[in-house]
């Protein structure tokens, strides 16, 4: 069997002499004598198959679109183009191609593909939080504002991998909206009573 | 949303704003390691079916920290004795007895949380360390919770050729010695 991965020892970074075959044990480095537990999977000894070797186009057959001189094997499920064995990629029982899953990736409802979140209610907090801070300097109201469009910007924008719910991000648009609520008051009678 | 749940252990790099927190979480297809950074995070998914292995050795932060602490116990503890007698101003006293409730508290808490270890997990293209997973009752349990999920991915995946895999939850519980394999 093939294994091209090399598993080091965690202490001295020493590549693992590994038996062959899968399972669990503990493992002494021979370089630092150091005990290092292991689990091995079967994935570790498959020899997957590398994409095929390139058939050169020949005449009759489709080309792929971004190597011309390679035969087309597939159709990329999202936007149609010819693609050749390197540049098909299977995405879920799809054929796609690098632009398609780039785009998917940026796609704000494709969940899988998405690597950054951002946590809005922890910043609707961070500005609610500076309102009622720069309130003691007098310019406070500027973030309520700003605290209470960014809630309802990104409301439906996915915040977390994990589940979550949004009663905090309600909260804390809650807490922006009674110190916004507070400044109209203090604004309101301040000119008043000029 | 998709059932996850979340896998044993966590850690916190750094301090203040620039601190890190990593977590591990269980799917039904994948693995998802979160770096939690401030207001943003960064997340990597692995899918069950490309882990190849994953090591977990022991690394020598809880034995140090045992050490550091408990000289500091022994510090704290001979400022005490020989400042009792001596007319030692009250401030100082307070500063003693805090340092010394300080070092016995991280002392207690790094007993009880038990040794820590350096947990990696390799996939094809990827060597990854599992930063949550730095304790070693940890890792052995959040292992042992996501081994099913690997086992029934690469089940479906593994050529006719490999010997089948010993049964992992007796090497989970007792992994003293590797185990042989078997040829059919």
């Amino acid at each position: 069997m093939v294994r091209n991965t090399i598993v080091r020892c965690s202490a001295c970074d020493h590549a693992l002499a590994l038996p062959e075959t899968v399972g669990g044990g503990t493992l002494t480095c021979s370089h630092c004598q150091k005990p290092t537990r292991l689990w091995l999977f079967p994935a570790l000894y498959q020899n997957k198959k590398s994409a095929a070797a390139q058939v050169v186009l020949e005449e009759g057959h489709s080309s792929c679109m971004n190597h011309p001189t390679k035969r087309a094997v597939s159709v990329c499920d999202g936007c149609g183009k010819f693609l050749c064995a390197l540049c098909d990629i299977d995405w879920n029982g799809e054929h796609l191609c690098s632009a398609c899953i780039e785009h998917r990736g940026s796609d704000e409802q494709n969940d899988e593909l998405r690597t950054e979140y951002v946590h809005y209610d922890r910043v609707v907090l961070g500005f609610a939080l500076l309102t009622l801070v720069f309130s003691i300097f007098g310019f406070g109201f500027i973030f309520a504002p700003i605290a209470l469009f960014i809630g309802w910007r990104n409301w439906n924008a996915p915040w977390r991998p994990v589940p979550y719910r949004k009663w905090g991000m309600i909260i804390y648009m809650l807490l922006a909206f009674l110190a916004l609520c507070g400044w109209g008051l203090f604004l309101t009678f301040f000119f008043i009573n000029l | 949303m998709i059932q996850m749940s979340r896998l044993p252990g966590r850690s916190v790099k750094g301090f203040g704003w620039s601190s890190q927190r990593h977590q591990l979480w269980l799917s039904p297809e994948y693995l998802l390691y979160r770096e939690i950074s401030g207001y943003r995070e960064v997340v990597k998914r692995y899918y069950y079916g490309d882990i190849q292995a994953i090591i977990s050795g022991p690394t020598k932060s809880w034995r140090n920290c045992t050490l550091c602490t408990s000289i500091m116990l022994v510090v704290f503890l001979a400022l005490f004795a020989l400042s009792a007698p001596a007319d030692v101003s009250y401030p100082a006293m307070v500063l003693i007895i805090a340092g010394f409730v300080l070092s016995l508290i991280i002392l207690i808490i790094n007993l009880v949380l038990g040794p820590t270890c350096k947990t990696v997990l390799y996939t094809a293209t990827s060597e990854a360390p599992l930063y949550s997973l730095g304790r070693k009752r940890n890792a052995e349990q959040a292992i042992a919770l996501m081994l099913p999920f690997v086992e029934a991915a690469q089940r479906g995946e593994a050529p006719a050729a490999t010997p089948e895999p010993p049964s992992t939850s007796e090497v989970v519980a007792d992994p003293t010695a590797w185990t042989a394999p078997t040829e059919d």
